[in-house]
C-alpha cells in the first residue's frame, strides 16, 4: 500500500545552486589540501633562505634546476677570491715589511744615538734599494757602540751586516772620535 | 538546499480548497515547518504530494505474470486493463499486491488528473499522487486477520477491507466530518476541533449532547454501508462473522467516542484505531498520511514531530 502513486511523476531536478555547492565542497578537500602543501613548502624553502644567506645572495637566477652547479661555481668563485685576497693580503704584508725593513736602518741608527751621551756626526749615507751604507763619527770618551748588539739587531732584517770600525783617533784632551762604518744588505 | 535535508511539501485538495503542509526530511524524522490554508508554491526539488479524490479513480483486481521490473507490470496491467475496458486514452496506472497472488490496479485517465489539476490552478506534476481514504490508512496500525477500517475524513469517509496488508475492498460512504461539524457549529457557534482543543468542559459538554442525538443515523449510515462492502467483496467470500474487527479512524474524539459508547449491532467487534504516528491538532489524518508517503519517497518516516 505504501508503494501506490497515482502521479506520472516528475523528474527529479536539482536546482544549480545546490550543484554549485555540492560542487565546492566536494572540491574543498582538494583544495586545501593543495594549499596546505603549497603553504608548506613555501615555510621549508623560506626557512633554507633565511639560514644560508650568503648562498641565495648570490645565486643570480631563481632557476632551481641547476642549483647544484650554481652552487658549486660560486663556491669555486668564492675560493677564487679567498686566494686572490690572500695573496694580496701577502703582497700587502710584503710591501710593509719591505718598506719597513728600508727605513728601519736609519732609524735604527737614530735610536740607538739618541740613547748614547756621544756625539754623533753622520756623514753619508747611502742607499739604493739594496744595500746600505752608513758612515758616521762618534766624539766621546769611549765608544757607545757596542758592535756585538748592533750585529745582532741589524741581522734581524739585514743580511751580509758589516760593522767596522774604521778609525779611532784623539780629538780634544780626552775625547776621542771613532769613524764608523755600517752596511747591510736587504 | 537539498544535500542532507529534503522538503516534503503536500497540498491537501479538497471543495476547492488548498491547505499546504511543509516539512522537512533529515534522517528518517519528518519536521513540520509550516502549514498553509492555502497553495504556497513549492522549490523544483522538493517531493510534492497530492491527494486523488475517488471520482477519478478506477480499481480493479487482476492477476499479473510475476515479472522482475516494475514496468514491465504496470505495462502488463495496462494492456490488461484497456483489454477489459476498452480505453484508449492515456491512462495513469500504479499496482500493489493483494491477496491471493492477484494485483490491486488502481487507474485514472491522465486527462482526468490534469483536469483535476488544474481546477485547483496546479501547474506543476506533483512527485506522488495518493487516493483519499487510503492516505488516512497509511498512519493506522493494520491488524492481522480480516478487518474493516471505516475511516471518518473531513470530506470524504469510506470503507476499507483488508486482510493483513492486502486491501480487499474500498467503499466510499456518503458521511462527512464536516457535515457533523456543520451542525455543531450551528448550535454552539464553534467548530469542533476547536471545542476539543479548547478543553471547555460546558462547550464540549454542550458539543457531546448534539453529536449523541445525531450518533444513531451515523451509526446507521455506517452500518449499512459495512454490510454492503462486506457483501461486495469480491475477492473473498465474506460474511460479518468471519470479520476480525472493525477498526474507527475519526479525528475528533467526540464523535468518536459516541459512537464506540452507542449500543448498535457490532459493537463488539467495533474498536478505536491505533494510529503508527502521533497525531497533531491542527493537521488532519489525512495531511499526516501524505506526509508520511511524501517522506516514503526519500526513505523511512520514523517520525513526525512539529
Amino acid at each position: 500500500m505504501e508503494k501506490l502513486n497515482l502521479s506520472p511523476g516528475k523528474k527529479r531536478v536539482l536546482k544549480f545552486s545546490t550543484f554549485l555547492v555540492i560542487l565546492v565542497i566536494s572540491l574543498s578537500p582538494a583544495i586545501s589540501f593543495l594549499s596546505a602543501s603549497y603553504f608548506i613548502k613555501e615555510r621549508k624553502v623560506s626557512k633554507l633562505l633565511i639560514s644560508y644567506p650568503e648562498v641565495f645572495n648570490n645565486i643570480s637566477s631563481p632557476n632551481l634546476k641547476n642549483l647544484d652547479i650554481q652552487v658549486e661555481s660560486l663556491l669555486s668563485s668564492l675560493k677564487n677570491r679567498e686566494t686572490q685576497l690572500r695573496m694580496a693580503n701577502n703582497e700587502i704584508k710584503k710591501y710593509i715589511i719591505e718598506a719597513y725593513k728600508s727605513t728601519y736602518f736609519l732609524r735604527y741608527f737614530f735610536s740607538y744615538v739618541s740613547n748614547s751621551e756621544n756625539s754623533y756626526f753622520l756623514t753619508n749615507t747611502i742607499y739604493d734599494g739594496e744595500r746600505f751604507y752608513l758612515d758616521f763619527y762618534e766624539y766621546g770618551v769611549e765608544t757607545r757602540i757596542s758592535t756585538s748588539t748592533i750585529y745582532k739587531d741589524l741581522a734581524r732584517f739585514y743580511s751580509d751586516v758589516l760593522v767596522s770600525l774604521l778609525e779611532e783617533r784623539n780629538f780634544l784632551g780626552n775625547i776621542k772620535y771613532f769613524h764608523y762604518v755600517w752596511e747591510g744588505k736587504k | 538546499m537539498g544535500i542532507f535535508s529534503y522538503r516534503v511539501v503536500t497540498y491537501n485538495l479538497n471543495d476547492g480548497q488548498i491547505n499546504t503542509t511543509i516539512a522537512n526530511y533529515r534522517g528518517g524524522k519528518l519536521r513540520i515547518k509550516n502549514y498553509y490554508p492555502q497553495f504556497v508554491l513549492a522549490d523544483p526539488e522538493d517531493i510534492t504530494v497530492i491527494n486523488i479524490p475517488w471520482d477519478i479513480i478506477q480499481m480493479t483486481f487482476l492477476e499479473l505474470p510475476p515479472t522482475k521490473k516494475e514496468r514491465d507490470r504496470i505495462r502488463a496491467a495496462e494492456l490488461e486493463i484497456r483489454r477489459i475496458y476498452n480505453l484508449s486514452e492515456d491512462l495513469i496506472i500504479s499496482c500493489i499486491p493483494s491477496a491471493f497472488g492477484k494485483c490491486l490496479v488502481f487507474f485514472l485517465k491522465k486527462s482526468d488528473f490534469f483536469r483535476f489539476l488544474s481546477s485547483y490552478n496546479i501547474d506543476f506534476i506533483p512527485d506522488v499522487a495518493y487516493p483519499n481514504i487510503l492516505a488516512e490508512l497509511l498512519i493506522v496500525k493494520k491488524f492481522p486477520g480480516r478487518w474493516v477500517y471505516v475511516v471518518l475524513g473531513e470530506h470524504t469517509s469510506g470503507i476499507v477491507i483488508m486482510n493483513r496488508e492486502h486491501i480487499l475492498n474500498v467503499r466510499m460512504i456518503d458521511l462527512s466530518l464536516n457535515e457533523i461539524n456543520h451542525i455543531v457549529k450551528e448550535e454552539t457557534g464553534f467548530e469542533i476541533f476547536e471545542i476539543e482543543n479548547s478543553g471547555n468542559e460546558e462547550l464540549i459538554g454542550q458539543a457531546k449532547k448534539i453529536v449523541d442525538s445525531i450518533t444513531y443515523d451515523i451509526l446507521g449510515i455506517i452500518g449499512r454501508e459495512v454490510i454492503i462492502s462486506i457483501n461486495t467483496t469480491e475477492q473473498e467470500k465474506l460474511s460479518i462473522e468471519m470479520v476480525d474487527g472493525i477498526s474507527l479512524v475519526c479525528r475528533s474524539s467526540i464523535i468518536k467516542e459516541a459512537i464506540l459508547s452507542a449500543e448498535f449491532d457490532f459493537k463488539s467487534k467495533l474498536s478505536e484505531a491505533i494510529l503508527t504516528l502521533r497525531p497533531h491538532p491542527q493537521l488532519s489524518l489525512a495531511e499526516l498520511g501524505l506526509l508520511y508517503r511524501g517522506g516514503l519517497e526519500l526513505g523511512k518516516v520514523k517520525s513526525i514531530t512539529w
